[in-house]
């Protein structure tokens, strides 16, 4: 969730976020506030479109995000440039850790038949532990401290449940020690960037107020993006950012926060969420095809902690039981093209699948592979709406011209469906059966009605209209009011977010809890850095720590971001833009790297690893980091290539820590907690093709 | 001299590179037989090949009162606008990868993001580049046809579609290579600045749809507009090439990079990124002052205090960036 605040913000860091390129609506809003005073800093290892605009640039070696943010944090702490009074109320800095454990002290531990998500800090005023207001656990719905001052540092005694006597310290004492080896000299070694630059930089951090980082795919799509993204948050936490209008932290990568969700929830599930097989797309793919990690961790294949994740409920797979799915429906996306590993896909899963159903505007790569395509209108010939995470405005796509052809809105498209289906049931006399899974008595022969609310709902205007008129954000309006003029949220539905909708102020996350003391929505209650869960102990990431990429041969990380010249693959093949580039897919080498295998500029190159191979152009790019080759993803795989794609370099890789589940907020939900797609890890050699 | 000069300021530290302004032009103006690798709006990657290729090398303009000579670009220089056989990958079930025809050798964008190397150091920024609606235009000048005139209330330079016999002098003397020929109605086309739009009100195309809002229009004799006081008051927009001896009507605000690895909290004077006679090859020796005039500005608001220019310059409206007046240059037809 984001908006810059080109009146407020004092420093912008855009970390592995190329936002001239991959945010071209919005990236003014930045580089008009470098005009009101915020300095700008870039991290990334090329040289690139949002570099030229920084006042401190940072050419950081690929996949060292994490040790340079927990050097910065290091540098802060030891500076004093901690914001004590926010970090003792919002984060889990004072929350205390039994030593012998490492798992939080819990009120079951002190009290027979005590809570699991009851926890404690040691309250300097009274010299005990008090328990922590607002947890999972806590009677109080407020984070308010009450006039305790919890201890940041120290060790103490304290009395268990058996009578035994333990010694407890504070996150933060144990996050002191983690990062006590970041000193600046080693971080300064590992990201290749200048001892006394990353000085500076932690100490604008720690004093120009507010401060956000931008954070994209860059640093995202790691295997480790977990570890450094909780280490980049943590930055903005010890100095008091989050939850401050201009600060923060927001991230540019996945923008899948619905706006007015309740609305659309209650359209598209009226027996609730509780009742879908939802599923996480990197697992069921990993899962239904012969992805294959060769990696072990901790001596053990991904495929046993798969196992115990979907044993222990942490995580959904569909179909259950070593079942191979059978049909697959593709809407709005370019499955095939698009997913990691996606010739091992096409040799495995697409082989297993009965029917490929793809509802699409573009004849894309997947709708080549598919067996059915049921044209679809674009944004011009329907009525739509959609939401970004980016602005609290809601947009309507407003019809130009009716569907061309056969197309059909995607309205019209599931409601024809769902009557085909109720048709078909009724005739063959289908009876209702029960869904053991969910409880629920399903009946085909009514989905048409289902579908439309009862016949409520016909059009995709009054879809629209039931949504915007059932969610607190767009109270009020309809398509046609929207339509008219742009407007913006008008209130938040508090079950979905954590800030209001203010009169002339953009839209900040986490003011509720900073303003309001509403508990954070964490296991703890406050911005949570340390995970007790056993297998993040077991993995030494309890707290942020550092990890290098994962072992790869070859010598070239492959690096596919996102760019300005398409969203994902959609315009990727546009004839108008392919002649403002080089007319078809192109990666970027560094001159040295081209001079060391004698490649010139043009030249048809093949790209290849254990995994598969590629054949395209290349460019040589002065701004390129050696040691890296890049090439913007979503080129669609039938257009220029001579061989292979993007990714057909790529396989699936999953983390074990991410199938984690049911542990407070570490608990699966689509688009927000369940196992990432990565691939930034990856690595391939280049060689001149024969063509 | 035309009564009033419509101008342009570009703030080439707002510019993404995005090309949305390309796209803009091109739809509008661009989009017909024989335009095909013509841009009347581009955007280039400097230090680099430009478009044409080496444009701002082979000559044109004014020395010593004299038109100055110049080759004719090649469509090599300008890029082919290469086709797609998309058809038969896509509907008619051939299995052969789409691809470019002919082979794409160069482009209008070819080196996008290159730029040059001050020692072992990256630097780059964007040049969008429209015709420059001169003062003293040299294609005027050189078209024996006498079919190229400057709009005597505006000062738009436009080529007379029915008296142009497409003999390209015009071509050769623009320094700045912004006009074009179209092959198939045999005659030259170039950026008229979309006047129908101004005679509107409306701002031209390039500029209303610019996400980066670098661009601010107006007329340069108007006090009020942004471009006079940019350009006059503030002093910190150039012209391209200045020696051209033209006197263009765009003025660049000069590109500010950051500083090189390890001389973060320098000033731009020492060992800048984007090396000083690189952009005094572009904007002439003036740009220096221009660069230390910014510099003051931005350390002011960063330090807390208010710039009248920076605040001029962040153009959060569009009432701000530009001032359209079609009544005060209402031409007499």
């Amino acid at each position: 969730m984001s908006l810059y605040y080109s009146t407020i913000n004092k420093y912008i860091v855009l970390w592995g976020s190329n936002i001239s390129q991959t945010r071209i609506p919005d990236a003014h809003f930045a580089y008009e506030a470098r005009y009101n005073g915020a300095k700008i800093v870039c991290i990334s290892p090329d040289y690139n479109a949002s570099a030229t605009h920084a006042d401190l640039y940072f050419r950081i070696n690929p996949g060292t995000d994490g040790i340079l943010a927990l050097g910065v944090a290091k540098l802060l702490i030891d500076q004093n440039l901690v914001d004590a009074p926010y970090v003792k109320e919002q984060t889990d800095m004072p929350l205390l850790v039994l030593s012998g454990t490492n798992r939080f002290l819990r009120e079951s531990d002190l009290t027979k038949g005590g809570k699991e998500d009851i926890f404690f800090f040691w309250d300097t005023k009274q010299q005990r532990a008090v328990q922590t207001p607002g947890s999972m656990g806590s009677d109080q719905k407020t984070i308010q401290l009450n006039g305790t001052d919890p201890a940041l540092t120290g060790t103490f005694q304290i009395q268990l449940a058996d009578g035994k006597s333990a010694e407890v310290t504070t996150v933060f004492e144990l996050l002191r020690k983690e990062i006590a080896g970041y000193t600046v000299d080693k971080v300064a070694a590992r990201t290749g960037l200048p001892a006394h630059e990353i000085e500076l930089f932690a100490k604008e951090l720690g004093t120009r107020k507010p401060a956000m980082i931008i954070h994209g795919a860059g640093t995202n799509h790691w295997f480790h993006n977990d570890l450094s993204n909780r280490s980049l948050i943590l930055l903005v936490a010890l100095t008091g950012n989050t939850g401050k209008n201009g600060g923060g932290f927001n991230h540019y990568v996945g923008q899948e926060r619905l706006w007015p969700e309740q609305g659309f929830f209650k359209l598209a599930f009226p027996e609730t969420r509780k009742k879908q097989r939802f599923q996480n797309t990197t697992l069921w793919s990993y899962v239904h095809s012969t992805n294959k990690d060769p990696h072990l961790y901790n001596g053990k294949p991904i495929e046993w902690y798969i196992q115990e994740s979907v044993k222990n409920g942490w995580m959904p797979l569909w179909p259950k039981d070593g079942k191979k799915p059978r049909a697959f429906i593709v809407w709005r996306a370019n499955y095939l093209n698009q997913a990691k590993g996606n010739e091992i896909l096409e040799s495995s899963l697409w082989k297993d699948l009965d029917l490929i159903v793809d509802i699409n505007y573009r004849m894309d790569t997947t709708a080549l592979y598919s067996d059915v395509v049921l044209p679809a209108a674009s944004y011009y010939e329907k009525v739509d709406i959609n939401t970004t995470d980016c602005h609290s405005y809601i947009h309507p796509f407003g019809k130009a011209c009716e569907p061309l052809f056969e197309s059909k809105t995607d309205w019209d498209i599931f409601r024809a469906l769902a009557e085909k289906i109720a048709e078909v049931a009724t005739k063959k006399g289908l009876k209702p059966f029960h869904d053991d899974a969910f409880d629920w008595d399903r009946d085909f022969t009514h989905l048409a009605q289902d579908w439309t609310g009862k016949g409520a709902i016909q059009t995709d205007e009054e879809a629209v209209n039931f949504i915007l008129g059932n969610a607190e954000e767009t109270k009020g309006m309809t398509y046609q009011l929207i339509q008219q003029k742009p407007r913006r949220f008008v209130a938040t539905d508090p079950e979905s977010w954590n800030s209001d909708i203010e009169e002339g102020v953009a839209y900040t996350p986490f003011k509720h809890q900073l303003e309001k003391k509403r508990p954070w929505r964490t296991l703890t209650g406050r911005q949570q850095f340390y995970i007790d869960h056993p297998w993040y102990i077991e993995f030494g990431e309890a707290l942020p720590t550092f990890k290098e990429p994962v072992e790869e041969k070859h010598p070239l990380y492959w690096n596919t971001p996102h760019g300005r010249w398409s969203i994902h693959s959609t315009w990727r093949d546009h004839r108008a833009m392919l002649r403002l580039q080089r007319g078809g897919p192109i990666v970027y080498m560094h001159p040295d790297d081209a001079r060391k295998r004698g490649l010139q500029d043009n030249d048809w190159v093949r790209i290849h690893n254990e995994v598969g191979h590629c054949v395209c152009r290349l460019q040589i790019l002065p701004g390129e980091k050696p040691g890296r080759v890049t090439m913007y993803h979503g080129w669609e795989k039938y257009l220029g290539f001579k061989e292979g794609g993007w990714q057909s370099l790529t396989y699936i890789k999953i983390k074990p820590t991410q199938l984690v589940g049911k542990y407070g907020h570490v608990n699966f939900r689509l688009n927000y907690w369940g196992p990432t797609g990565n691939n930034r890890d990856i690595k391939v050699d280049v060689e001149k093709a024969k063509v | 001299m035309s009564k009033h000069q419509y101008a342009m300021v570009m703030d080439l530290n707002k510019c993404l590179g995005c090309q949305t302004c390309t796209i803009a032009c091109k739809k509008l103006w661009a989009d017909r037989d024989g335009t095909g690798y013509m841009y009347w709006n581009n955007v280039e990657t400097r230090p680099g090949l430009g478009y044409p290729r080496q444009w701002d090398r082979i000559g044109g303009g004014w020395k010593d009162g004299a038109l100055q000579p110049s080759p004719l670009p090649t469509m090599d220089d300008y890029g082919h606008a290469w086709e797609y056989n998309y058809e038969q990958r896509l509907y008619e079930g051939k299995k052969q990868p789409v691809m470019p025809s002919p082979e794409p050798k160069s482009g209008v964008n070819w080196d996008e993001d290159v730029g040059g190397m001050n020692e072992d150091e990256n630097y780059f920024f964007y040049l969008p580049r429209i015709c420059n609606h001169c003062t003293y235009p040299a294609c005027l000048e050189a078209c024996p046809r006498k079919a190229i005139y400057k709009r005597e209330g505006d000062g738009v330079v436009v080529i007379d579609q029915d008296r142009c016999q497409g003999y390209r002098y015009c071509i050769k003397a623009c320094p700045y290579k912004k006009i074009y020929f179209n092959e198939v109605i045999g005659k030259s086309e170039k950026c008229i600045f979309c006047y129908p739009r101004l005679e509107q009100g409306e701002v031209n195309a390039c500029a209303a749809q610019c996400p980066g809002r670098l661009r601010f229009v107006g007329l340069l004799d108007d006090p009020e507009s942004p471009v006079h006081k940019l350009v006059l008051v503030h002093k910190i927009a150039l012209p391209l090439f200045p020696e051209k001896g033209t006197q263009p009507n765009v003025f660049y605000v000069p590109p500010f990079n950051p500083p090189k690895r390890e001389n973060y909290g320098k000033s731009i004077q020492e060992d800048p990124r984007v090396p000083l006679d690189y952009l005094i090859y572009l904007f002439g020796p003036d740009v220096k002052d221009v660069i230390l005039r910014l510099e003051v500005e931005l350390k002011k608001t960063q330090e807390g205090g208010r710039s009248e220019a920076l605040q001029l310059l962040t153009g959060r409206d569009a009432e701000t960036r530009y001032h359209v007046r079609p009544q005060l240059v209402q031409i007499q037809l």
